[in-house]
């Protein structure tokens, strides 16, 4: 990817749909192996050219062959990529990227800004730079997990002031220590609720997702970062600690931090309790 | 070796500006190199030592005391050690430092501040706000050409302005601001001697202005007047000699001290820091930025100021009473010091706490009696409760009611507001010099007379030409010395006479003794030759005359009369 | 009932909420439009601030130095800075690094309001704007974030032709290139 520091697990990118790669083709057939190397290059126009004159009236494999490299939707990253970086892009493929991930991405955005219309903005915001600094995307690199930094560190930049407060986030942290629960793990037991979250009546999930939200927004800019990252965007703490410049021990105390805090303020919600010690 | 990555970071610096990636030089550059090596050069070793390094507010402390006392002593920039306060402020504002307990008195002050400065704001009518803490630093000059010799920060002001304080600063490091200095310190300054010393040099200039009063209209000394005359003379130069001495050591160190500290501020770069975020105009922010120049040249090398006991002493005093001093005045390159706007400069002052002198202008409005009018018109204005501070000891006492006190100090020209805010003028000393100058216009103007009692000129022979006429007598004397010589006539014929000797010229030009014969109306004697003439020596002090002296000649009258006739 | 549930499930279902409810992804039209360089959106007002950069002389910067090894001077590369008005200045570069294809630069802007924008967008136009308009050209755009007092560090990727022709520059060079700035605000979005 473009950016050298980008994490290295995607976890909630959902996983492109099967598809019959090169690999799985006959190896004698070299029309394929054309036609998936126009692809890997980002010649998506020569690529259809290809699977239309190679296999536009077979049947059985080839029609399968035929079918994926029409529907772009099922195409990998890296194909969809190496689109998107030519000059002009596939806008085919670009839109089947940007629909891919599009919802992951606002959904995150959602979580670091706590407001739906600045988590679009955000997003879109994040996919202009991924835009215009396409020619440098790396095909078979992780893209969700750069796609996720971007929007991170654009979120962090528009809150440079709160992120400047970090430290008084920290003096705050430490003034309520000793209210924190004793115990480092992340468990909380909902009171009165059904076993499953979304299984919850509408006023219920309402209810619950304003406290989420509330105890999201208390904490400092970069624990809601630094949590969302870890538990959402699978990063470790020493990615999380080389984005900032930190250490993994650094970063690692940030998460624990955070997630005591949560826990804190989760606890004073009606919905919510820690548990009982000894649980 | 500790905190290697700093020197990393120092390495790439220069190495970056020998290579021609970096414009300015590593020292003043450092705050943009830092920011540049900190984000994309330093290895992940490197910034998880930085980050070590600010765990903890005693992890920053001892970074900040090793970069202060040993990093500064061993780093070297083009001959010069990096400043430490400098570099410590400019980091200050850079991550990770801008985050640091630590570094955070250096983000807005280089250290201790100087002479205030008076600057008001646009519609202030005198706030005590208006009295601004000026910091003044020196750094070695920048490796970028274009880089300005006078830095301004937290403040804006035409270049012409800095330009002239600071050319102002330099004269009087060596130029006729400093000659002025001198001459000011010569005439009327504190000098280097013990009290017991000064207080006999005082007392041993009065014995001399005593003696020369004695000799001048005291009776007449007789045999005492050569022992007298050698006392005087000597006394009044030992007197000239320490009193010259002295002064010429002090001017000699000042002079040469100043000529050094001038090609320092020459080289460097003068960096001027007043909060406010103001825009001068006009030039009347001048006498306090040349004055803070100064100290800052000296608190760059303060050990360097013992080869002068002047410089010393002047820094010495400036250090510990410039919190207490402000300053306003527009100044010329040569030091002069133009008037300003005075009066809400003055009730600014008077409404600080902390300024109990100012230095302003020559002007009538800075007399003492108006800044008392401006006291009084304050005090009723605060209905008797504007509260003046006194330190004793250190620690500040508050008193309600009283008037607030301030000390006004005119000056025409910098070196007057240095021997000010210096405590050089002494009153007693100013009076010795008089008394000086007095006693020593006496004895210059008295110096052929001393001459001539101390070291009489060899007796003179009589020589040739006598008188052409029977009715005059001729004493011509082969001597150089004619004033010092008087001829007496005495005889049984002709009445005695008395005369000088002089130089006369013309067809019989020599060095004589005119007298008239007048034949006496009683002469015991017919003998017109009867008589005979001494050559006595004259003593006199300026318009006084002795007794006369030895007679070192005595000659017949007909010998004389036949000179130079055979 | 009660079920014991950890942060991070908290979070996973917040987050399936959102994602839920996410408004529908923009085209793909509409992002390749709206990320155009603006000199493709606007021809006319780049050909017009580029004559007036390319009308722009730099002084010549000539020092008689005694040993120029103590003292040099760079440069200054002529500057608009395009607010709601348009205003001539001089940037000074301070540092200049070709590393790839990456540029890292460091300038001062001279003449400017102390109190300084956080960031521009910088347009770095071919220098052969100063023999006139119609040659002046593109050569790629970069954001540039307020440093340290009036200093701004710029990062970007530089396309390959041009990298391998800045690779060699130093500091105190001439440089081949005239500068757009057009403040960014903070928090834009």
């Amino acid at each position: 990817m473009g950016d050298p520091e980008g994490p290295a697990r995607p976890v909630d990118a959902p996983a492109p749909p099967a598809t019959l790669t090169p690999h799985a083709a006959a190896p004698a057939d070299a029309r394929w192996t054309d036609t998936v190397a126009a692809l890997e290059r980002g010649d998506a126009a020569e690529a259809r050219r290809l699977a239309a004159d190679a296999f536009g009236g077979g049947e059985g494999t080839a029609a399968a062959w035929r079918a994926q490299v029409r529907d772009v939707a099922s195409w990998p990253d890296a194909w969809l990529i190496a689109a998107t970086r030519r000059d002009p892009p596939d806008e085919a493929a670009l839109d089947a990227l940007v629909g891919r991930y599009w919802k992951p991405l606002v959904g995150r955005c959602e979580l670091l800004a706590l407001d739906r219309q600045r988590a679009g903005d955000l997003a879109q915001e994040t996919w202009y730079r991924v835009l215009r600094a396409r020619r440098a995307l790396e095909p078979n690199g992780n893209f969700p997990g750069y796609l996720m930094t971007i929007a991170t560190n654009l979120w962090r930049d528009w809150n440079r002031a709160a992120r400047r407060a970090g430290p008084m986030a920290d003096d705050r942290v430490a003034s309520i220590d000793a209210a924190l629960p004793a115990d480092d793990g992340d468990t909380l037991i909902l009171a009165d609720v059904l076993p499953d979250l979304d299984a919850l009546h509408a006023d219920e999930q309402a209810a619950l997702r304003m406290d989420v939200d509330r105890a999201l927004e208390r904490l400092g800019p970069r624990s809601r970062d630094v949590l969302t990252a870890r538990f959402l965007g699978g990063e470790s703490c020493a990615e999380i600690g080389r984005r900032y410049g930190r250490t993994e021990q650094t970063a690692s105390a940030w998460v624990r931090q955070a997630v005591r805090e949560m826990k804190l303020y989760l606890g004073e919600s009606p919905r919510v309790q820690p548990p009982e010690p000894g649980r | 070796m500790r905190f290697v990555w700093f020197w990393t970071f120092w390495h790439w610096s220069r190495e970056g500006f020998r290579a021609g990636s970096l414009l300015r030089g590593p020292l003043h550059g450092i705050a943009g190199h830092w920011d540049e090596w900190y984000r994309h050069e330093a290895s992940p070793e490197d910034r998880r030592a930085v980050e070590d390094a600010g765990r903890s507010k005693a992890a920053q402390r001892a970074f900040v005391g090793w970069l202060a006392r040993h990093w500064a002593r061993e780093a070297e920039w083009r001959g010069s050690r990096p400043p430490a306060r400098f570099v410590l402020g400019q980091l200050a504002h850079v991550a990770p430092f801008d985050r640091w307990p630590a570094l955070e008195k250096y983000r807005a002050s280089y250290g201790p501040a100087g002479v205030w400065a008076i600057v008001l704001a646009e519609g202030s009518a005198g706030e005590s706000a208006d009295v601004r803490r000026v910091e003044a630093l020196v750094v070695p000059a920048d490796a970028d050409a274009a880089a300005p010799a006078v830095v301004a920060e937290g403040f804006e002001a035409d270049d012409a302005a800095l330009d002239a304080a600071r050319r102002a600063a330099l004269g009087m490091l060596g130029g006729t601001g400093l000659l002025a200095f001198l001459a000011l310190w010569v005439a009327g300054g504190r000098r280097p001697y013990p009290r017991w010393l000064g207080a006999l040099l005082a007392l041993g200039w009065a014995a001399a202005a005593a003696l020369a009063g004695w000799l001048l209209v005291g009776p007449d000394p007789g045999e005492r007047l050569l022992p007298l005359v050698a006392a005087l003379a000597a006394l009044w130069a030992a007197l000239v000699m320490t009193a010259t001495g002295a002064a010429a050591a002090v001017v000699g160190g000042a002079w040469r001290l100043g000529a050094r500290w001038r090609r320092r501020l020459e080289a460097d770069q003068l960096r001027l820091r007043m909060s406010g975020g103001l825009r001068l105009i006009g030039g009347s922010a001048g006498v306090p930025f040349s004055l803070n120049a100064l100290l800052a040249v000296y608190r760059a090398n303060p050990a360097a100021a013992s080869a002068s006991w002047l410089w010393e002493r002047f820094f010495r005093r400036m250090r510990a009473g410039a919190p207490g001093w402000a300053a306003t005045g527009s100044v010329a390159a040569d030091g002069r010091i133009s008037p300003v706007v005075l009066e809400s400069k003055l009730r600014a002052c008077l409404r600080h706490e902390d300024i109990s002198d100012v230095l302003t202008p020559w002007q009538r409005g800075a007399r003492g009696r108006v800044i008392r009018q401006l006291a009084d018109g304050l005090k009723e204005t605060h209905g008797g409760r504007t509260a003046a501070a006194l330190r004793v000891g250190g620690a500040r006492l508050g008193f309600a009611a009283e008037l607030p006190r301030l000390r006004g100090h005119r000056c025409r020209h910098l070196a007057q507001a240095m021997m000010s805010i210096g405590g050089l003028t002494s009153v007693p000393q100013v009076a010795v010099n008089v008394l000086a100058l007095a006693v020593s216009a006496v004895m210059l103007a008295a110096l052929p007379d001393l001459r001539g009692i101390l070291r009489p000129p060899p007796a003179p022979a009589a020589v040739a030409p006598s008188s052409p006429s029977p009715y005059h007598l001729w004493v011509s004397l082969d001597t150089k010395h004619p004033e010092d010589f008087e001829v007496l006539l005495e005889s049984r014929f002709w009445s005695n006479r008395r005369a000088t000797v002089a130089a006369y010229g013309g067809d019989n030009a020599s060095v004589r003794a005119e007298l008239r014969l007048n034949r006496l109306d009683f002469q015991t004697v017919s003998d017109e030759e009867d008589g005979t003439v001494w050559i006595e020596r004259r003593r006199r002090f300026l318009t006084r005359a002795f007794a006369p002296g030895e007679r070192v000649g005595r000659y017949t009258l007909s010998y004389l009369t036949r000179l130079g006739h055979d | 009932m009660s079920r014991q549930l950890s942060i991070e499930q908290l979070l996973r279902w917040r987050l399936a909420l959102a994602e839920t409810e996410a408004p529908p992804a923009p085209r793909a039209a509409r992002l390749l439009e709206a990320v155009r360089p603006w000199w493709e959106l606007w021809p006319e007002r780049f050909r017009a601030q580029a004559a007036r950069l390319g009308r722009m002389q730099t002084a010549a910067f000539g020092y008689a130095m005694a040993d120029p090894r103590l003292a040099r001077t760079g440069h200054p590369v002529p500057a608009l800075v395009v607010h709601s008005e348009e205003l001539e200045t001089f940037v000074r570069v301070l540092y200049f690094s070709v590393r790839g294809d990456r540029l890292r630069l460091r300038f001062h802007l001279d003449g400017v309001s102390a109190r300084a924008e956080p960031g521009y967008e910088v347009t770095f136009v071919s220098d052969g704007a100063a023999v006139g308009a119609a040659d002046a050209r593109p050569l790629l755009a970069a954001a540039a974030e307020h440093s340290t007092d009036g200093e701004y560090r710029l990062d970007a990727a530089l396309p390959d032709e041009i990298a391998g022709r800045w690779e060699r520059l130093k500091v105190t060079d001439p440089m081949p290139f005239r500068l757009i700035l057009r403040p960014t605000a903070a928090g834009a979005g």
